[in-house]
C-alpha cells in the first residue's frame, strides 16, 4: 500500500512566543474561524470542480477591494506556523503591493518568508507563474480581478452563470474569430481564456501567454482568489489546461526573439521592458525578480524548461 | 525605473506613511479632536457609518480623522475594522413606529397624522457662503439656541411614537400588499458571510443598498428619476431619529431594549401595479445609517425600480444596481489601476507590435475559416 | 495595525487538517493521514474532520447503522452545525463502507451552482476486509498523472459503493465529493472529478 507522507517541516523555534498576546486584538491569521471555516469549505469545492467559479463571503481586509484581498483571504485560511511564505507582484518580491502583503500576513502570522521559489511552501502571486518550476508540496495562490473570462462578451452574471452550466461557450469562439477576421490574429494579451478538464472555461488571472502553458498538468496545486467579485476557483496537479486556439490560428506566447535580461543574460524569462533613458532607448530585465538574482549568482547557468511548453517557433 | 524594480518598497512604503502623516497633520492648525468631529462634522460621520456598514460614531469620527475627510477611505477603515469584530447576535425586527423623531416629513400629503415636523434641515436655508462662521462665537451659538428653547418651552413634548403615513394608504386598499416572505422563518439573508446570487431575496437587496455609497446610490436613482425607468415617486414619508433595538435575552428570550441607533427612512409612493387586479399605488422602502436624506429616498427609488418585472433600464436591474452601488468595492477597484500592470501591458504590445509587424493589412485575413482545434 | 495573537491548539489541528483535507482533495486515490481526535474511537477521524470544517452554518445528516446517534450528538456539541434531512444536508456522515444509498440521496447541487453539491464523509472500519472487486478499479482525471489511471489506496471501499459514486456523479458538473477516513486518521478523497472504471 502506497503511503503518502504530508510535508511537515518544524515551525521555527520561536513561532510561538513571537505571538505574544496584548499586541492586538486579532486572532492568528487575522480571519476569525468562522470564516476561515466557510472559506476551507469553498476551497474544497473548488479543488473537486477543477476551473468552476465558488461563490464565498469573501471578508473585507485592511487592503483595498482590488489589491489582493481574495489571494489574501486564501492565504490566510491556508497559513500555519510550518508554512514558508513567498509574496510576488509581477514577478517581483520587492514590488511595494507585495511587500505591503507580505508585511500583513507576518504580522498576523509570524511565518517565516522567502524569495526563493523552490523554499516556499505557499506561494502568493499576482499576475505572474513563477520562472523555476513549482513542486508538488507547493500551493501557488492567485490574486484575481475579474474571475468571469465570459465577462468579455457578457456582462451579466445570471447569463454567465447559464453559459457554464450549458458549457455553452460558443461567444467566446465567436469573439476570437471576429478578432481574426479583424485584425488577422488574436488580439488577447493577458489573461487569456482556457478550457479546465475539457469542461469549464477559466479565468487564469491577467497572466501572460507566457504563462499559460505552465497552468497545464502542473504538479502543484494552484488556487484563485477574486474577493471584490467573491469567487473562488482552483486547478489541482496534473490538471488538463488548454488555451483555446483553432487549429490555424494556434494560441502564440508573447515573443521576446532576440531580447535578453539586462541583469543575468536570460533568454529564457518573461521580459519587462523598460524605458531607460529620455532617448526612449528600450531595454529588458526579467519579471521574475528572484530567478533573475538566482541565474546571475549562478552565472547565467540556470536553466529550465521551456516557459512556453515549445509552441513558439 | 518604476516602483517594482526599485529595492527597498518596505522603506518607501513607511516613508509614504509619514509623509501623509505631514500631509494631514503637519500643518500650524490645532490637531483635530474626533470628539469635534463627531459633533460638528455629523453628517460626514453618519455617511461613513452607513457606508462602513458600523454604527459606531466615536469610531466613524476616528476614521474620518484617519482618513483626512476622506468618506470611501474612512468607510473602508471602518468595514475592515468590522471584520475583525464577533458576532454576538442579531437584533429584533424594530418597528419605525417607535422612532424617537427629529423629523418627519411628507410630500403626498399636506396635514399627516401627528404632523410635518421640519426639524434639523438645510432644506429652506438660502446657500449663501456664511462668513461669520470664520469667526464663530460659541455665546452667540447658546443665545440663539437658548430663546429656541425659550421659544418653545409651552409646547407639548413629541409623542413616543408616530403612525406610518403610508398606513393610512394601506387601510384604504390603495397600496400593494406587503409581500409576506417566502419564508418568513428563515434567517435574513446576510450579505456579509454568503455571495449575493441573483434573483437576490429582497432582505439582501436592502442590505447591499443601505451600506451603499451615497453618490453610488444617488446617481443611479436619479438616472430613473430623469427618464430611464419609471418610478416617479412621491415621497410618502421621511423620518429621521433614534430607532430603539431590542434583542432576546439569552437566558428568559425576552426582547430586551439595548439602545437605539439614529437613522433615516423614507418610503417613496411610486408608480400603479395591477399585480392583483385592482390598480394600487406600490412602494419602495429605504433605510441607513444617520442623517443621510439623499440616501433614504435614492435607496427607496432603487429599491421600487429593482422591483420592475422587465428590466429596461440599469436602475431597473438587480445585477447591474446590486454590483455596483458599493463604494468600498468600487472605489478599491478603480485605484487598484495604479497598481504595476508591466506584465499584463507588455503582453498587450507583444499583440499590438505583432500585428503591425504582420504585412497584411486588417481585415484582409477574413477570407479563412479558422477551425477549433478543442471543443 | 493588528498583531497576532497565540494560536490555540484547537486552530493549529484545524489548519494542518485543512491542508491534509486539501492535498487529499487535489490528490484523489491517495492516502493522507489526519491528526484524529482521541478519544472517540471509530470515529475519531470523522469527528476530526467534522470540527475542521462544520459550524452553525452548516446542515449535516448521518446514515448507517451503529452509533450515529451518540456520533450525531458529539459533531452538533463540537462544531454548532444543525442536523438536516439526508437532501439538504451539506455534509453526510455515513458509518461504514456501505452507503446505504446515501450517495444516491444526496444533494448533488444546481446546474448554475454546482458546488451546492454534498460532501460525503464514510468512516471505515478498522478490521474491514478488502473488496474482492477493487483490482477492477482505476481511478483518473485531475489530480492523477497517471495515464492510464491508478487504482484507489484504500482497498476495503466495495466496488459497489464506488459504482454508486459514480452514478451520482454522472451529470458532471452535478455531483457529491466522498471523503473516506479510517480510526487512526488515515484519508482518501473522491471528488466528483474523478472518473472511476470499473475494468
Amino acid at each position: 500500500m502506497s503511503t503518502v507522507v504530508h510535508p511537515t517541516p518544524a515551525p521555527p523555534a520561536d513561532w510561538r512566543a513571537s505571538c505574544a498576546p496584548g499586541h492586538g486584538r486579532t486572532s492568528f491569521a487575522f480571519l476569525d474561524e468562522g470564516a476561515k471555516r466557510e472559506i476551507r469549505r469553498r476551497m474544497l469545492k473548488a479543488v473537486a470542480i477543477p476551473g468552476c467559479q465558488v461563490p464565498f463571503g469573501s471578508r473585507e481586509m485592511p487592503i483595498a477591494r482590488g489589491w489582493g484581498t481574495g489571494g489574501l483571504q486564501l492565504t490566510l485560511a491556508l497559513i500555519g506556523p510550518e508554512d514558508v511564505l513567498k509574496v510576488i507582484d509581477q514577478g517581483a518580491d520587492d514590488s511595494v503591493n507585495a511587500v505591503s502583503i507580505r508585511r500583513f500576513v507576518t504580522r498576523v502570522t509570524g511565518v517565516r518568508t522567502t524569495t526563493d521559489t523552490p523554499a516556499a511552501t505557499l506561494i502568493q502571486t499576482r499576475h505572474r507563474v513563477p520562472e523555476e518550476p513549482l513542486r508538488p508540496h507547493q500551493i501557488l495562490v492567485f490574486q484575481v480581478p475579474i474571475p468571469e473570462p465570459l465577462r468579455l462578451v457578457e456582462p451579466s452574471e445570471v447569463e454567465t452563470r447559464r453559459m457554464h452550466a450549458e458549457a455553452d461557450y460558443s461567444r467566446m469562439w465567436l469573439y476570437l474569430y471576429e478578432d481574426i477576421v479583424t485584425y488577422g490574429e488574436i488580439t488577447i494579451g493577458a489573461r487569456y481564456p482556457v478550457l479546465v478538464n475539457r469542461r469549464h472555461l477559466m479565468d487564469p488571472s491577467p497572466i501572460p501567454r507566457w504563462d499559460v502553458a505552465r497552468l497545464n498538468r502542473n504538479p502543484a496545486l494552484m488556487l484563485f482568489c477574486a474577493g471584490r467579485e467573491k469567487r473562488i476557483y482552483a486547478l489541482p496537479p496534473h490538471t488538463l489546461v488548454e488555451p483555446l486556439e483553432f487549429e490555424d490560428f494556434g494560441f502564440r506566447t508573447e515573443s521576446f526573439a532576440g531580447r535578453r535580461c539586462m541583469h543575468c543574460g536570460s533568454t529564457q524569462s518573461f521580459l519587462d521592458e523598460i524605458i531607460a533613458e529620455a532617448a526612449g532607448r528600450r531595454r529588458y530585465a526579467c519579471s521574475d525578480s528572484a530567478f533573475c538574482q538566482k541565474t546571475r549568482k549562478a552565472g547565467g547557468g540556470l536553466t529550465h524548461r521551456p516557459a512556453d511548453g515549445g509552441r513558439t517557433p | 525605473m518604476g516602483y517594482v524594480a526599485v529595492r527597498g518598497g518596505e522603506q518607501a512604503i513607511a516613508n509614504a506613511e509619514t509623509l501623509l502623516l505631514m500631509e494631514r497633520a503637519g500643518g500650524a492648525s490645532e490637531l483635530l479632536n474626533p470628539r469635534q468631529i463627531r459633533e460638528q462634522l455629523y453628517l460626514a460621520v453618519d455617511r461613513v457609518m452607513g457606508e462602513g456598514s458600523l454604527y459606531a460614531p466615536d469610531l466613524a469620527a476616528l476614521a474620518f480623522k484617519q482618513a483626512a475627510g476622506d468618506t470611501f477611505e474612512a468607510a473602508f477603515i471602518l468595514r475592515s475594522y468590522r471584520t475583525t469584530l464577533p458576532r454576538i447576535g442579531y437584533a429584533e425586527p424594530a418597528a419605525t413606529e417607535q422612532m424617537r423623531i427629529v423629523r418627519r416629513i411628507s410630500a403626498a400629503f399636506k396635514e399627516i397624522p401627528g404632523g410635518q415636523i421640519l426639524g434639523p434641515t438645510a432644506d429652506y436655508t438660502l446657500r449663501l457662503l456664511n462668513f461669520d462662521l470664520e469667526q464663530e462665537s460659541a455665546q452667540g451659538n447658546a443665545r440663539a439656541i437658548r430663546q429656541l428653547h425659550q421659544a418653545v418651552a409651552d409646547l407639548e413634548p413629541l409623542p413616543e411614537s408616530f403612525p406610518k403615513v403610508v398606513e393610512t394608504l394601506r387601510r384604504e386598499g390603495l397600496l400593494v400588499a406587503r409581500a409576506a416572505p417566502a419564508d418568513a422563518a428563515a434567517p435574513a439573508f446576510d450579505i456579509t458571510r454568503q455571495a449575493l446570487s441573483f434573483p437576490a431575496p429582497r432582505s439582501a437587496q436592502l442590505q447591499t443598498l443601505a451600506r451603499g455609497e451615497t453618490g453610488g446610490l444617488l446617481a443611479l436613482a436619479y438616472s430613473n428619476m430623469r427618464g430611464y425607468g419609471s418610478v416617479h415617486p412621491v415621497i410618502g414619508e421621511l423620518r429621521v431619529g433614534y430607532l430603539p433595538l431590542a434583542m432576546k435575552h439569552p437566558v428568559s428570550g425576552a426582547p430586551v431594549r439595548v439602545g437605539e441607533i439614529k437613522v433615516t427612512e423614507a418610503e417613496v409612493i411610486a408608480r400603479l401595479d395591477l399585480s392583483d387586479g385592482e390598480p394600487r399605488f406600490t412602494l419602495g422602502y429605504g433605510v441607513c445609517f444617520g442623517h443621510n436624506e439623499t440616501k433614504a429616498i435614492a435607496m427607496a427609488v432603487l429599491d421600487r425600480a429593482m422591483g420592475a418585472a422587465e428590466p429596461e433600464a440599469p436602475s431597473e436591474d438587480q445585477e447591474f444596481v446590486l454590483t455596483h452601488v458599493d463604494g468600498i468595492e468600487s472605489m478599491g477597484f478603480c485605484n487598484h489601476y495604479k497598481l504595476p500592470h508591466y506584465v499584463t501591458f507588455q503582453s498587450d504590445l507583444d499583440r499590438l507590435r505583432h500585428l503591425r509587424a504582420a504585412s497584411p493589412p486588417p481585415g484582409t485575413a477574413g477570407g479563412r475559416e479558422p477551425e477549433k482545434s478543442t471543443s | 495595525m493588528p498583531t497576532r495573537m497565540p494560536p490555540s491548539n484547537r486552530i493549529i489541528r484545524d489548519q494542518r487538517n485543512f491542508r491534509v483535507l486539501l492535498q487529499a482533495m487535489s490528490r484523489p486515490g491517495r492516502l493522507f493521514r489526519l491528526e484524529a481526535l482521541q478519544p472517540f474511537g471509530a470515529h475519531a477521524a470523522a469527528l476530526a474532520v467534522a470540527q475542521c470544517l462544520l459550524d452553525h452554518e452548516v446542515g449535516f445528516s448521518t446514515v448507517g447503522r451503529e452509533s450515529t446517534e451518540s456520533f450525531a450528538a458529539a459533531v452538533a456539541a463540537a462544531t454548532g452545525a444543525r442536523k438536516a434531512g439526508l437532501p439538504e444536508a451539506d455534509f453526510v456522515f455515513v458509518a461504514g463502507p456501505d452507503g446505504h444509498g446515501a450517495a444516491g440521496a444526496a444533494r448533488r447541487g444546481s446546474i448554475d451552482y454546482p458546488d451546492a453539491g454534498a460532501t460525503l464523509v464514510y468512516s471505515l472500519d478498522a478490521q474491514a476486509a478488502r473488496d474482492p472487486g477493487h483490482f477492477r478499479i482505476r481511478l483518473s482525471g485531475p489530480g492523477i498523472p497517471e495515464e492510464d489511471g491508478i487504482a484507489p489506496a484504500m482497498r476495503e471501499i466495495p466496488a459497489a459503493e464506488l459504482q454508486a459514486l459514480q452514478t451520482a456523479n454522472a451529470d458532471y458538473p452535478l455531483g457529491i465529493d466522498a471523503l473516506f477516513v479510517r480510526p487512526n486518521g488515515e484519508l482518501m478523497a473522491l471528488p466528483r472529478s474523478t472518473r472511476i472504471r470499473l475494468r
